[in-house]
């Protein structure tokens, strides 16, 4: 009931958006932003491109607002910023493949004594970085951000059942990267 | 560090919360005109006219081709091979070969053939038209016909109109300076001066005759005429 009710609201604040009311344009951006910044970086956005994926997650979704026609606004907007993210991983990990081929990686296998509080989150989002998009928000969703299955494939927009699989495989990948880079079982 | 200390770490990360400041600079970001992303076409034109540009550059360091400037004197068969940019005066003709190569065959009567081989050719006829030449043979008429037809008008005009007629002759005078005619041309020049009682030019004209041609056949009249003044 709670959804339907929120689905109602989105649609008819987006509707007074799209009608040109500033106010509801505030408001739509007031309701959301907490939870684009932490998507954003549950899914392994650095802490100083965060802004950066922010604003072009809300460029993208007020270009587009007359795309979203039903349901949750939340889930929508989700999509944008899943979609910023992975685009910027992408960019990443090509950049460091280049860079990569005169430096090292800044986080070497078998160095536990370095890997404290910062470097903990810094190798977090580095394997997140390099999982596969559909893997890493399940397993960001649901075992940092602490979303129950059903929540998740909503956002996702798949089924519980594809979700736990994914969560399965997903798993599977972030303890073989983590293990790679010195951390114990 | 173990595996499970890591996630722990990690769902504790404090930067999930979004900074008021943060909420409010992009904001303030959303509501400034946006630049235009870079899009395909945008590196499309940028890569174009980055080329451009080059070649423009290119062509600014290489220095310019020399013009070949050729003054065909008629009276003589001439063979001339051009090579762009070239210019020709042919008697009052002009051929301008700007691009490409030609070859200009010319007899003493100032006919003869242009043969463009290729490029962009020009020839500016005795009457002042300009027009292209298009690649192959093209076939130029005698200049002295042109000559001989001028002279044959001041002639005609001479008696009746020594004032057109002395317009006449120094037209082709400066037309043809050094045409088959040039001899004949001064001399009526200088019977209509006479005509027209403009005796000091008369004799100006008759000792410069004189000077420029001390051998000709007609030298004997010109001083008669000194004389006689």
């Amino acid at each position: 009931l709670d959804a339907r009710v929120d689905a109602s609201s989105d649609v008819e604040l987006v509707g007074r958006c799209r009608a040109g009311d500033a106010a509801s344009w505030r408001t739509l951006y007031s309701q959301h932003f907490d939870f684009a910044w932490r998507i954003a970086r549950r899914l392994g956005t650095p802490q100083a491109e965060l802004e950066d994926v922010a604003q072009e997650s809300f460029e993208i979704a007020f270009k587009h607002l007359d795309d979203f026609r039903e349901g949750r606004f939340r889930t929508w907007l989700y999509r944008i910023v899943a979609n910023v993210v992975s685009g910027r991983h992408r960019t990443r990990r090509v950049r460091e493949l280049f860079f990569g081929m005169w430096s090292p990686s800044s986080i070497d296998a078998g160095h536990e004594a370095r890997v404290e509080a910062r470097q903990t989150l810094e190798l977090v989002q580095q394997v997140l970085s390099r999982m596969a998009p559909k893997k890493r928000e399940v397993f960001a969703l649901h075992e940092l951000e602490g979303l129950p299955h059903a929540e998740i494939a909503e956002l996702v927009g798949t089924s519980e059942e594809t979700v736990r699989t994914r969560l399965f495989h997903a798993r599977k990948d972030f303890e073989r990267a983590c293990l790679k880079r010195g951390v114990e079982p | 560090m173990k595996l499970e200390s890591v996630l722990e770490e990690a769902r504790s990360d404090a930067a999930v919360v979004a900074p008021g400041a943060a909420r409010e600079r992009v904001w303030q970001n959303l509501q400034r005109p946006r630049r235009a992303r870079p899009t395909l076409l945008y590196f499309v034109a940028s890569a174009t006219l980055g080329a451009l540009l080059c070649l423009g550059i290119v062509r600014l360091v290489q220095p310019a081709p020399q013009l070949q400037l050729a003054k065909v004197e008629l009276g003589q068969a001439t063979l001339l091979t051009l090579r762009a940019p070239a210019r020709v005066e042919l008697g009052t003709r002009r051929i301008d070969l700007q691009e490409g190569t030609a070859t200009l065959k010319v007899a003493a009567d100032g006919s003869g053939t242009l043969e463009v081989q290729t490029g962009a050719c020009f020839l500016t006829d005795s009457d002042g038209s300009r027009r292209p030449v298009s690649t192959g043979t093209t076939r130029l008429g005698p200049l002295l016909s042109e000559e001989v037809a001028l002279y044959e008008r001041g002639w005609a005009q001479l008696s009746k109109n020594p004032q057109a007629a002395l317009a006449v002759f120094d037209d082709q005078l400066r037309r043809f300076p050094k045409g088959a005619l040039v001899q004949e041309a001064r001399l009526s020049r200088l019977e209509a001066l006479v005509a027209l009682g403009r005796h000091a030019e008369a004799v100006v004209e008759a000792r410069s005759f004189l000077q420029d041609f001390p051998q000709s056949e007609r030298a004997a009249e010109v001083k008669k005429v000194l004389e006689e003044k």
